[in-house]
């Protein structure tokens, strides 16, 4: 499909194109143009405040709606202009479609709590943020109570200014696992076939722990928490895995650190030898993340492990007691339906995780999956919901709440990610990845810093 | 007293593939002692 632009929406057309690809998703979009199909943009600024009107003109109709706006702060216009111009072309698709296609409205950045931090912290009630969010962001009830429950409930997590400028936490990244997984987007090399790369790698790596971590000593900034993810940190062999613990535990780690989280992502490498050397060098959160607990799942993703496995690193994980155990699952993989994450949902609702982590399935660029999904037809938006209320519901069963959630582009039925936890053992840091309001120092392959600097 | 609004959010990436990693470690050195220096400093 065509649809052209004229107007304001020439210039806004990065700021308003994910809305209309909500309505006619991979619509090409062709500026200066109203041959047929077209979306006219205007703005104002008088007297009382900011306005916008989007007109659409479609198969010989016109639906067009206008919106008043007032930026939250002086300066804040812009922003405003953007907010405006999304709602108003939302809501005009809206009345020409007769649908609503997301329960997300115009919210279609990547982490929809921080605004909700934002309203809350000039001093707003619950029930007023979430009118905001209905009104404004046309977002649906149901996701306005989510979000705006979700971000009380960081209130006690997130760092006050004062704290943001000492407390730090770090992301370390292995890019090794035992086999590729076929969804997977991230940086991930089979460890049996690339030993030399490991060795310089993991050297690499340890210069750059050392290096950092006598940086930080020196500034005394305070290590709040650590992640140590992938990859698959747990297919490192045991020496370099005890090397890296010590190296972590003398460079990073310090008498304030609260939390200390291993993805051990792959059951079939969590061995006794490698939980009991993960425990005693201070891990108390480990993530063992089956993805499906339907065997045929395993298989089609390329998991070289079977569910038996899964229970067998948990019997292991529980004898040598991790404070908290996550399970990551994904609703949406290849050929599975409701009743394939109801399966699963049963099973981790026996093992009975105190974190249970829900991703929506969004197709990567970067991943394998991509490059096949003629093999593997995605589950359907209707299929996808359904499967997302049978995980919450399984949180429910365990008696977990959600407490952070982020969104990402290409997510199977427009949904989210989003982590559960059982009280008291919430992660901190997925609550600072997400809200961003803490410098996380990155290291190793692919890991993303994110410094928060004052501004001069 | 620090406003969280008054701080510049900075993305930053180590490479994605371990031999650039390994290759550009300096620069990434160079980069991380300079940054941590900025945090919390007020100067």
């Amino acid at each position: 499909m065509i649809i052209g632009l004229t107007g304001e929406a020439v210039d806004y057309v990065g700021t308003i194109q994910d809305i209309i690809w909500l309505f006619f998703p991979g619509a090409e979009l062709l500026p200066n143009n109203t041959a047929g199909t077209y979306i006219k943009l205007e703005f104002g600024n008088e007297g009382n405040g900011l306005w916008a009107e989007a007109q659409f003109y479609h198969q010989g109709a016109a639906n067009a709606y206008r919106e008043n706006g007032t930026p939250l702060t002086p300066g804040e216009e812009a922003n405003e202009f953007k907010r405006l111009a999304k709602l108003v072309i939302y809501l005009s698709l809206a009345a020409a479609t007769s649908q609503l296609p997301s329960p997300w409205g115009i919210m279609t950045g990547i982490r929809p709590t921080k605004v909700v931090h934002r309203l809350l912290d000039f001093g707003w009630s619950p029930e007023k943020v979430q009118g905001y969010l209905v009104d404004k962001y046309a977002l649906s009830q149901d996701k306005a109570l989510q979000i705006t429950d979700i971000a009380g409930r960081q209130r006690s997590i997130i760092l006050t200014g004062e704290q943001m400028s000492r407390f730090i936490s770090i992301y370390i990244g292995i890019p090794f696992c035992p086999s590729r997984c076929l969804y997977c987007s991230f940086p991930s090399y089979p460890i049996k076939r690339n030993k030399l790369m490991v060795e310089d790698f993991f050297k690499a790596l340890i210069e750059e722990i050392k290096r950092v971590g006598e940086m930080i000593k020196s500034r005394n900034l305070i290590v709040q928490t650590i992640y140590l993810g992938g990859g698959t940190p747990t297919s490192l062999n045991l020496d370099m895995l005890l090397t890296l613990m010590d190296t972590i535990n003398l460079y990073l780690k310090d008498s304030n650190t609260v939390e200390f989280t291993v993805e051990g992502g792959r059951p079939d490498t969590l061995s006794t030898e490698v939980l009991t050397l993960l425990a005693e060098a201070g891990v108390d959160r480990l993530s063992i993340n089956p993805q499906s607990m339907v065997e045929k799942t395993l298989k089609v993703i390329g998991r070289a492990h079977s569910i038996e496995d899964i229970y067998q690193a948990m019997a292991i994980a529980r004898k040598v007691k991790f404070k908290t155990i996550n399970m990551d699952l994904i609703i949406g993989l290849p050929g599975e339906t409701p009743r394939d994450v109801q399966e699963t949902v049963n099973r981790v609702i026996e093992l009975a995780p105190e974190n249970l982590t829900i991703h929506s399935l969004a197709v990567k660029r970067a991943s394998d999956l991509k490059q096949r999904l003629e093999e593997f037809p995605q589950a359907s938006a209707e299929e996808a919901v359904e499967m997302w209320q049978i995980t919450a519901n399984g949180a429910l069963a365990l008696g977990q709440h959600p407490y952070y959630m982020y969104r990402q582009k290409q997510m199977v039925g427009n949904l989210e990610n989003i982590g559960y936890t059982k009280p008291g053992h919430a992660c901190i840091y997925n609550v600072q990845i997400i809200e961003e309001r803490q410098t996380i120092v990155g290291l190793g392959v692919g890991a993303g810093s994110k410094w928060l600097i004052p501004t001069t | 007293m620090v406003n969280p609004y008054d701080l510049t959010l900075v993305n930053e990436y180590n490479a994605k593939e371990p031999r650039q990693y390994v290759d550009r470690l300096q620069e990434y050195l160079t980069r991380k002692v300079n940054w941590l220096g900025k945090v919390g400093s007020k100067e």
